[in-house]
């Protein structure tokens, strides 16, 4: 292979290297115009652009297939390694894109699903599991520390689990059916309820959405959090009337299935003359009102824990019992009699109450309702490939839900549907060239400037975490060995991040699906993930790449230690060895942390400053690699995922 | 979904087309900042809210008692309330005054609020809620139409969206106080990297202008902004990283996280080589003291404010919140826990501002909460369920403190005012002070004249109050009006 030490590099148009020298008012009102830019999409704007530099055609094509590899795996997984991509590309040679894609995606809904349970209670109960920092006090450990083992699975998860696209859709569905960690969670056993909880979704990820809503709905996880447990009947107290609570009623309509306004099949708010909201002052149609919400208040009273319990103790709990590990069962005694007025027309039967049969008629009138298909596909599309999906692909989505009515709902058809759809896949637009020194040279454009969604930050720390394969040893308690059993014992990122699995504030996730930042708004689109995106949450993920290059390990030159704060690992590291055996050859090192975390999209001038100030610099390789690494993962080509 | 759109701007500016040219760009850009006769615009005014996340059950936080010795007003509250009702013993024994000879009480939780009602710092505006007109009773809520009532009705995120936007029927990524920053943070804030308006903890709706973007401070007390670990701008890191920052994308998102990084490294470092100056004396002589998380925001607005000099910001609005007040269940428990650290912290805050070093921080800074809505009187068993009005608290020196302002319903049993049925249903409220009237009685407080600006800030107030008349609520006082 020809080493060309000094690649040459395009003549840039003026406008987009002077960018870089503006600031204070000047930079503020080129804000302006970029948002002008964007509307127009005038070729003058289009000179950034990404570039990959390589000796042969052959090498080329190969470049081109990784990087098409690289865009899927780091939408479908918890970020892509570089054997996954390389296998990936292999694929794509042999069989082709759309073949290799499906495939991967068959198989890994043909795998068996690793559920969070059974691993959490292997390293909750098992003594040789047992760390020296954990907690060993019974009543600490089933309480608030029982969470503990709960994150460490998650963890664990994503960053090793096989069955990765499972566990990514898992974690979306969790974002969409929320339950959180209030205080009166924390009781004995709560750390097994919520995986419990996750383990509805992961088991169901690639099956019945309609299975999903009647395993949340008879969840005592989700009975404590939105208080459908022991809600009962209306009943006369002392002389006052007592109403059935509304709760769980009103987010399994507005949240978990319908939303609140009516939507066409594309997703778009409809208003009540039929007519799409275009406008601001468009009103969009409630589909239902109070009176609804009443109604369906009735179906969800009755449930109560699976204890044989006595219903009049308490609503709340006593610690002398595991609620969570059971579904809530029916106690027709507390459920309310009489027929209710559902969506779709569907009212229930009249006479004695019959609180199975009700909850099966509400939750066939929220599934089959129209709003369902799109109000779903839509959350769904914005946790994977986009923020703002064109009302084709919302479409498209939704009618993969909707199936003409044949298995309505199953989840393994509308994430082939999201992943395989043109916006997800074809959203680059990649090209390539002879140099002057003829060398191939690969240009990955957005064909769309608005497209695409800031990573969500827990995953841009998996990401690194899995390209790097993460490793963590433990001190065992008692003896003080150090251990590796395979476990990641790391902590919530909530505090610092913002977001972590089965931990949001409210039902509401971490972020709204509609929040705009102040830019988007004049664009009509959103960025639901920018919610989080605050100055301390930036710098705090932006230290957490910097902690982990810079933390030393004295295993050898390529290993580096994630940060321990982040968990109760004795020392965690990750693997720089890939990186480090490319160093002597600038292209291919550059190449390399290209695809692997920015799938072919890095700033072209960017790479130009990587391999000239850094890479060429005095240092010695640790400072180059760090640097490098720290830079490219904190930099928005690998934050987004365009 | 995307129907959020550019609302208004300031007096005599019309949105300009989106699709204009960039001059038109420019025409805005340079128009945006101003409100010619705001009030005073060098002398020092702060705005805080504390916003109660859920939707505050505050018919248990201020109760009625009854006029003339009588208690016949909590009697008929304990029948509304049945398993919620506070016992006589759980709430003030003295009771406070109220209009027209009525007694009021407050939840012993929220002692301290009494306290300050009685030294005159903080009043309660009664029964306020999303109003998209004024509405006197039931039968006239029946008629409204669809486009009349406020959208969202009993829906947190909605009801919260109207609170912050004070829009009631449509969607807008810009909040009442960011409309106020768009037209005036350039005349009373000469800080690039630390807006006018600061939010602590989470980013809201209320302070997110068309131009202005709040400042959002961490929840970490010890670090609230932390910097870039290893960075300085002169090494390699700091070379490398600022080169990568400086890169044009045409990409939205890319430009957006890029813009977000440059500003947190350079707010980050600029706001702790400030902050760290400042430290915050709570522990004088037995006052109430900060306490959990909302006392650490409540810390970081007083570091905020005894800073402001530094920041050169003559006007600041700050946005702080509690959450948990979605009580279906447990509530009294949890209801008394909030409210308990809800009042310790208001009166922790209300004592540090009042005992500045120059004595004028009383009457600039004035607090008020807000929440998505009040909750059901009746009960669901163990809690109660989303309503509509309810009671909020506003305190400062500004204030016109120890009243009740605005309509406390008459007869819980049947919420009424003036004989106009109020009860929607449930014990749900038709509130009797708009959302609008509080933000514009905020506002002109503020200095923004009861003009078109007060329209362009508030759009929907001339339904409520027209130019030249009194202050909607009374609890402030207009600088305009001498």
């Amino acid at each position: 292979m020809i080493k060309i030490q000094k690649s040459q590099t395009k003549k840039l148009h003026p406008l987009q290297e002077n960018r870089g020298i503006l600031s204070g008012t000047l930079l503020r009102s080129f804000l302006k115009m970029s948002a002008i830019a964007a509307l127009c999409t005038s070729s003058l704007f289009q000179t950034a652009s990404a570039k990959i530099i390589v000796d042969s055609e052959e090498e080329r094509d190969e470049a081109i297939r990784q990087i098409k590899a690289s865009h899927f795996l780091s939408q479908a997984t918890f970020g892509p390694t570089w054997p996954e991509i390389v296998a990936l590309a292999e694929q794509i040679r042999t069989q082709g894109e759309q073949q290799a894609f499906e495939q991967w995606i068959d198989d890994q809904m043909a795998m068996p699903a690793s559920l969070m349970l059974p691993r959490m209670m292997e390293l909750q109960d098992d003594p040789e599991r047992r760390s020296s920092s954990d907690d060993f006090d019974l009543d600490a450990l089933t309480k608030q520390r029982g969470f503990m083992y709960y994150d460490y699975t998650v963890w664990e998860r994503a960053l090793t689990a096989k069955d990765q696209l499972r566990h990514r859709m898992s974690d979306a569905l969790g974002q969409i059916l929320v339950v959180g960690r209030p205080f009166f969670l924390y009781e004995k056993d709560s750390g097994r309820g919520l995986a419990i909880y996750q383990d509805i979704m992961v088991e169901n990820a690639f099956g019945s959405y309609r299975e999903i809503l009647r395993d949340i709905t008879y969840s005592p996880a989700m009975g404590l959090w939105l208080s459908s447990v022991k809600n009962k009947k209306q009943s006369l107290e002392n002389g006052v009337i007592t109403y059935p609570d509304e709760n769980f009623a009103r987010e399994l309509l507005q949240l978990f299935t319908v939303g609140v306004y009516r939507m066409n099949e594309g997703g778009q708010l409809m208003q009540k003359n039929g007519d799409p909201v275009t406008k601001y002052y468009h009103i969009p149609e409630e589909i239902y009102d109070n009176e609804t919400i009443k109604e369906y208040a009735k179906v969800f009273t009755g449930l109560t824990y699976a204890l044989g319990d006595d219903w009049n103790r308490d609503r709340e709990f006593s610690s002398r019992f595991s609620y969570f590990l059971e579904p809530m069962e029916l106690d027709n005694n507390f459920h309310s009699e009489g027929s209710k007025k559902l969506l779709l027309d569907i009212t229930t039967p009249g006479g004695q109450a019959n609180g199975a049969q009700d909850i099966e008629k509400a939750l066939t009138s929220v599934f089959w309702h129209k709003n369902c298909p799109p109000f779903i596909s839509r959350l769904l599309i914005q946790r994977f490939t986009t923020s703002n999906p064109s009302t084709d692909y919302v479409r498209h989505v939704s009618s993969a839900f909707r199936n003409n009515a044949v298995d309505r709902g199953n989840l393994g058809r509308v994430i082939k549907a999201i992943l395989m759809h043109s916006e997800a896949r074809d959203s680059l637009d990649i090209t390539s060239q002879l140099n002057g020194e003829g060398r191939w040279e690969i240009f990955a454009r957005d064909k769309d400037t608005t497209h695409g969604k800031l990573k969500e930050p827990f995953h841009q720390i998996t990401a690194m975490l899995r390209a790097f394969s993460v490793e963590s040893v433990f001190r065992k308690e008692g003896d003080g060995t150090l251990r590796n059993d395979g476990s990641l014992r790391f902590s919530s990122t909530l505090p610092k991040l913002g977001q972590f699995s089965m931990s949001s504030p409210s039902v509401f996730n971490f972020y709204l699906p509609d929040y705009q930042p102040t830019e988007y708004f004049q664009h009509k689109l959103v960025a639901p993930e920018f919610e989080i995106a605050t100055p301390s949450n930036i710098n705090n993920l932006v230290n957490i790449f910097h902690d982990t290059m810079n933390g030393e390990s004295s295993g050898g030159d390529h290993l580096r230690q994630f940060p321990t704060r982040m968990g109760y690992a004795e020392l965690a590291t990750v693997s720089l060895e890939d990186v480090m055996s490319r160093i002597d050859d600038e292209d291919d090192i550059l190449n390399y942390l290209n695809i692997l975390f920015c799938h072919g999209t890095m700033h072209q001038n960017s790479r130009k400053y990587y391999a000239e100030e850094i890479l060429r610099s005095n240092n010695n390789n640790r400072v180059k690699v760090n640097t490098l690494i720290t830079t490219i993962l904190s930099s928005p080509d690998f934050a987004v995922n365009n | 979904m995307k129907r959020r759109e550019f609302l208004g701007g300031c007096a005599g500016l019309t949105a300009t087309s989106l699709t204009s040219s960039v001059l038109q760009l420019q025409m805005t850009n340079s128009a945006v900042a101003s409100i010619p006769n705001l009030h005073q615009p060098t002398e020092y005014k702060a705005l805080v809210c504390v916003f109660l996340y859920g939707g505050n059950d505050s018919y248990n936080m201020l109760l009625p008692l009854g006029k003339n010795g009588s208690e016949s007003e909590f009697e008929n509250y304990r029948q509304a309330r049945g398993s919620l009702a506070l016992n006589r013993n759980q709430i003030s024994a003295q009771g406070i005054d109220g209009p027209d000879g009525m007694k009021f009480a407050l939840n012993n939780n929220a002692s301290e609020m009494e306290d300050m009602y009685r030294a005159g710092d903080l009043s309660f505006i009664a029964n306020v809620g999303t109003l998209s007109k004024p509405v006197h009773d039931v039968d006239a809520y029946n008629r409204l139409t669809s486009a009349e009532r406020p959208k969202g009705l009993f829906s947190h995120n909605d009801q919260q969206e109207i609170w912050q936007t004070s829009l009631t029927n449509q969607s807008s990524s810009v909040g009442w106080m960011g409309r106020i920053a768009d037209c005036i943070n350039d005349q009373v804030n000469n800080n690039a990297n630390i807006s006018m308006n600061i939010s602590v903890g989470r980013r809201n709706l209320m302070q997110s202008g068309s131009t202005v973007v709040p400042f959002v401070i961490g929840s970490d007390p010890d670090n609230p902004v932390p910097e870039l670990s290893g960075y300085n701008p002169n090494n390699l890191y700091g070379r490398s990283t600022n080169h990568m920052l400086e890169r044009w994308q045409n990409n939205l998102f890319k430009r957006q996280y890029k813009v977000g990084r440059q500003k947190a490294i350079a707010a980050s470092r600029e706001y702790n080589q400030i902050i760290s100056q400042v430290s915050v004396d709570d522990s004088a002589n037995g006052a109430p003291t900060f306490v959990g998380t909302l006392g650490d925001q409540l810390k970081a607005v007083v570091r905020n404010i005894k800073a402001r000099d530094t920041f050169g910001a003559k006007r600041q609005t700050f946005f702080v919140f509690q959450g948990g007040y979605d009580t279906h269940s447990n509530q009294d428990v949890g209801h008394a826990q909030l409210l308990s650290e809800l009042s310790q912290n208001l009166a922790a805050f209300n004592h540090v501002i009042s005992n500045d070093e120059d004595g004028s921080l009383h009457n600039q800074v004035t607090t008020y909460t807000a929440s998505d809505f009040g909750r059901t009187l009746s009960s669901n068993g163990a809690g109660s369920d989303h309503a509509w009005g309810g009671n909020q608290v506003i305190m400062g020196g500004a204030v016109d403190g120890g009243k009740i302002l605005g309509n406390y319903p008459e007869d819980l049993r049947n919420p009424s005012t003036a004989s106009r049925d109020l009860d929607v249903g449930r014990g749900r409220i038709l509130p009797t002070t708009s959302v609008d009237e509080l933000h514009a009685e905020l506002a002109r407080w503020y200095g923004v004249p009861n003009d078109n600006n007060l329209n362009s800030i508030i759009p929907g107030i001339r339904r409520f109050n027209r130019p030249g008349d009194a202050m909607p609520i009374g609890a402030l006082a207009d600088p305009f009006i001498t």
